[in-house]
């Protein structure tokens, strides 16, 4: 009776059948086909429908009508715009006017966000209890309503100009809006801008150089004078060698209106406002639950090393809340920014405003418009998530986990 | 000797009581503990109760001191009527209150709108409360028949045929469309470089499409023959029981077993026979209320509630596809799930209300708040298949090897019953190791999990595979449990409730499946 070996399997057409089938098979293969046959039929019939229902309604598809003259006005804009510019100009003028409202507004959630943290972990008791109510108050109504609440029932209530409230006679609020004062550059403002660049690459290469001290040769370097030095010194040497960098203009009150000065349309105020206390209220739970999520044995832990409590903090509890904290921070943002697209409730002119909604009425051309307009978002909402896989992915090797 | 007692020291008399300590219970001890034990914390209730005075006060006196409560609409609420600075405006709430609920929904027709949200209460509340029975028959109450009575409630409108008039047109749509492709095929390959091979994919496809009408042939005929008798909803309706309980009747166990397969269904039929009479939807129905005159809270609690109810199937269906190891499934979920989850509501909604309309035949108009349902049915399904996968994927002590424990015990199961009826038992040494480390995780697992196993283990069997895979060919899971599955799921999770604990594995139920 022989026992010779059998011959192992062809590994070629395993590998293959694992490829295309997945882990079921030449079955999978068969429902993949049946699927993108279902898919395919389905994608047929959207194309030909929507060929013959843009040909009766006299519609040509294309990007071509992007170079066509846009012929409305925006009441807010970053870069230069009239009436005659092109849908092209429009669509970045509304990109960049989400962007901002989307950047100031992280900012200002951010720290509001962090500080109503603190307050309901604080052991006083009277302030948990305002940041609870804030935090349950705030998450528990739709962020629509809240936009609209800051605009038409706050900023609108607001008096006109004549009698707006001033803050030291420099920034003033009324019904039209926010007026600050506009910086105007100077001939010292390119040295200026030189200095600050020179000390913030100066202070960044100065921390690289004591850690790799530290880490190295165990040599502690106190460096913080000279950051201090770099950061603030040069910048003031350069203003004392060179003259101011910039001056203010201040906004003076001429007939209805304010004359100089810039104008914060109460658009933006009421979107910014509402956008910031909303996700404030998300970010405070999720700092709390990461703070809360690192173990009081890490800090006992480290005052039993002889580390100070500030120190602890800094290395110990810090980074471990941070893991915990930064990826669905991150995810608040971005929520951020999908829900600053609601401002085409109250009128601010962002990408969803003008674009998906002026420019789509004068145009027609919904599908190229709605397009771009999600790709836009899908492109920020991707990159985004691929920064944060990254992160997840240092993180999870530098803690070895 | 004496040395030490004399020298020692006895106290003759009590010691002077202590004060009693600090109250740290109470109020006071509140107060003292937490509210004014240091500077620094005197400073910070300093700042919460102004924090708390800047906010409440103006509001309260807003809302409350400074409102107008009485009168019968905006004019009682201008300060030369009330005589005082005025705050809020209740009498305009007041009057404005039934816009508010019912939108223009026209005032005759409003009891169908209460008799709607009186149906869902019903229907919703004993879901809600763990320990009442019947939870099956309660999801499937809730979430297949009371949307379809709710529509016809408030949107109103008749039926002209049932299930039997339903399948044939849309069979027969489906065949147009295939003849139509054929026919765009066939048409501008005359002039292409590629034409005979056009053509001929042309001609297959018009095959194909002619073959399909010749087989649905019978349906539409006897469609047609229905339409053309007076009684047409009810003799569709009857055909459509008999075809349909007989079906049931057959999957359920034929004669054997399946007698309460076909009770049940029947019963089902029944239920919707008297659904159709009070509603008289056989002969018109209610008179029809445009969507555009519906509004208010009513508007909210649809969209909601038909965002709910759709965007589980849809999002357990994705999560699963997205979970599968087959590539184009796979691969489609991701991108599908994503690309919702990556834009902003408005969009989808502006998605809906310009771009769905140009997908559609023209000669089909969607109403606009169907428009906007389909466009929240996609977003929020999106996000519920993460919410799936998170629940699926991120607990494996759970889900994920409960998955693995169902069907390696079926397929021990299986092999035990072999070697009962005789046949060779061929137990490895690997597969009785397997099989002992299930039956070990297996008693910990309860019921519920199993049953969320199995779901996913015959919807799409690539999603989790035990190590054999020729155990696979092993399991013919009944396809009508599918549905059953389907709606139990749906309200497992829906309920996220824990299903009662049962101490010995269920083998015996997994015979029943298999």
């Amino acid at each position: 009776m022989s026992t010779e070996a059998r011959k192992p399997p062809a590994q070629i057409a395993l590998k293959i059948r694992r490829i295309l089938g997945g882990k079921t098979g030449w079955n999978g293969v068969a429902v993949q086909f049946v699927f993108a046959a279902i898919l395919g039929w389905i994608g047929y019939e959207i194309v030909s429908n929507t060929r013959a229902n843009l040909e009766n309604q006299h519609i040509a598809a294309g990007f071509g009508f992007l170079r066509n003259n846009a012929g409305f006005d925006v009441n807010q804009t970053l870069i230069s715009y009239t009436g005659s510019d092109t849908f092209l100009r429009v669509f970045v003028v509304g990109l960049l006017n989400t962007l901002v409202v989307s950047v100031v507004g992280i900012v200002f959630a951010t720290v509001i966000g962090f500080i109503v943290a603190l307050c309901r972990l604080s052991p006083n008791w009277l302030l948990s209890r305002v940041g609870e109510i804030y935090v349950e108050i705030i998450r528990n109504l739709p962020v629509l309503f809240q936009i609209l609440f800051w605009y038409l029932a706050v900023l609108a209530a607001l008096p006109n100009p004549r009698q707006s409230i001033s803050l030291l006679g420099i920034v003033f609020i009324s019904n039209r809006g926010l007026v600050i004062p506009r910086p105007i550059g100077e001939s010292g403002f390119e040295p200026f801008l030189a200095a600050l660049a020179v000390g913030i690459v100066g202070a960044l290469a100065l921390r690289v150089y004591a850690r790799s001290a530290l880490f190295q040769r165990g040599q502690m370097i106190r460096i913080w004078p000279y950051v201090l030095g770099l950061l603030f010194g040069l910048p003031l040497v350069t203003m004392l060698v060179f003259g101011l960098p910039f001056t203010f203009e201040l906004p003076q009150l001429k007939g209805f209106n304010f004359a100089g000065g810039s104008r914060i349309i109460p658009e933006f105020v009421a979107l910014t406002v509402a956008l910031s206390t909303y996700t404030a209220a998300f970010i405070a739970e999720i700092v709390r639950a990461g703070i809360l999520s690192v173990h009081k044995g890490q800090m006992e832990a480290g005052s039993s090393l002889g580390l100070s409590r500030g120190t602890t903090l800094r290395l110990i509890v810090v980074p471990q809340a941070m893991r915990v904290i930064v990826p669905p921070l991150t995810n608040q943002y971005l929520n951020l920014t999908k829900n600053s697209s609601l401002a085409v409730a109250i009128g601010y002119p962002d990408l969803v405003s003008v674009f998906a909604g002026t420019s789509l009425s004068q145009t027609g051309q919904a599908i190229e418009i709605i397009a771009m307009t999600m790709g836009v978002y899908l492109l920020i909402s991707l990159l985004t998530s691929a920064v944060m896989s990254v992160y997840g992915w240092r993180v999870s090797r530098s803690l070895g986990a | 000797m004496s040395d030490i007692t004399s020298s020692s020291f006895v106290r003759h008399d009590l010691l002077t009581e202590r004060p009693a300590p600090v109250k740290t219970t109470g109020f006071i001890g509140l107060v003292r503990t937490r509210l004014f034990n240091s500077p620094t914390n005197i400073l910070l209730t300093i700042v919460g109760a102004l924090l708390l005075g800047f906010t409440i006060v103006p509001s309260v006196k807003f809302l409350m001191v400074d409102a107008v409560w009485t009168g019968k609409d905006r004019a009682a609420c201008l300060p030369e009527n009330a005589g005082f600075a005025v705050g809020a405006c209740w009498p305009y709430i007041q009057a404005k209150l039934p816009q508010l609920i019912y939108g223009f929904y026209p005032e005759a027709e409003r009891w169908r709108v209460n008799l709607a949200l009186i149906l869902a209460a019903v229907l919703l509340l004993p879901l809600l409360v763990p320990r009442l029975p019947a939870k099956g028959l309660n999801a499937g109450l809730f979430f297949f028949a009371f949307p379809v009575v709710a529509f016809f409630l408030l949107h109103g409108g008749g039926i002209t045929g049932f299930g039997l008039s339903w399948t044939a047109g849309l069979l027969q749509l489906f065949d147009d469309s295939i003849m139509s492709a054929g026919q765009a095929l066939l048409s501008p390959s005359k002039t292409s470089a590629i034409a005979p091979l056009l053509w001929v994919i042309g001609n297959l496809i018009l095959l194909v499409g002619t073959a399909i009408s010749w087989l649905i042939f019978p349906l539409t005929w006897l469609r047609d023959q229905i339409q053309g008798t007076g009684q047409s909803v009810w003799v569709d309706f009857a055909i459509t029981t008999v075809v349909v309980s007989l079906i049931a009747f057959w999957l359920g166990g034929g004669v054997r077993a399946g007698w309460r397969t076909l009770a049940s269904s029947l019963a089902a039929f029944v239920a919707i026979a008297i659904v159709i009479k009070l509603m008289g939807l056989d002969h018109g129905g209610l008179p029809i209320v445009q969507t555009s005159l519906w509004g208010g809270l009513l508007v909210t609690l649809v969209v909601s509630v038909t965002g709910i109810v759709t965007s589980l199937p849809i999002g357990i269906a994705l999560a699963l596809g997205r979970r599968s190891t087959i590539p184009l499934i796979r691969i489609f979920s991701i991108a599908f799930i994503e690309f919702w989850r990556g834009v902003p509501l408005i969009t989808v909604l502006f998605f809906a209300t310009y771009m769905l309309p140009l997908f559609l035949p023209g000669n089909f108009t969607v109403d606009g708040l169907v428009r906007a349902l389909i466009g929240i049915a996609l977003f929020t399904g999106a996000y519920q298949a993460e919410n799936v996968r998170g629940g699926v994927s991120c607990d494996p002590a759970r889900a994920g090897r409960g998955c693995r424990c169902a069907r390696a015990v079926l397929v021990e199961d299986d092999l035990a019953h072999r070697a009962a009826a005789g046949a060779a038992p061929r137990h490895s040494e690997p597969r009785q190791q397997l099989h002992l480390a299930v039956q070990g995780h297996f008693a910990r697992f309860d019921r519920g999990a199993v049953r969320f196993a199995r779901f996913p283990a015959s919807v799409v069997r690539g999603s989790e595979v035990v190590d054999a895979v020729d155990v696979v060919h092993r399991l013919r899971l009944c396809r009508y449990h599918l549905l059953y599955l389907l709606l139990w799921n749906v309200a497992l999770l829906a309920l996220r409730r824990a299903p009662p604990q049962r101490p010995p594995p269920q083998l015996i139920e997994l015979h029943h499946v298999r």
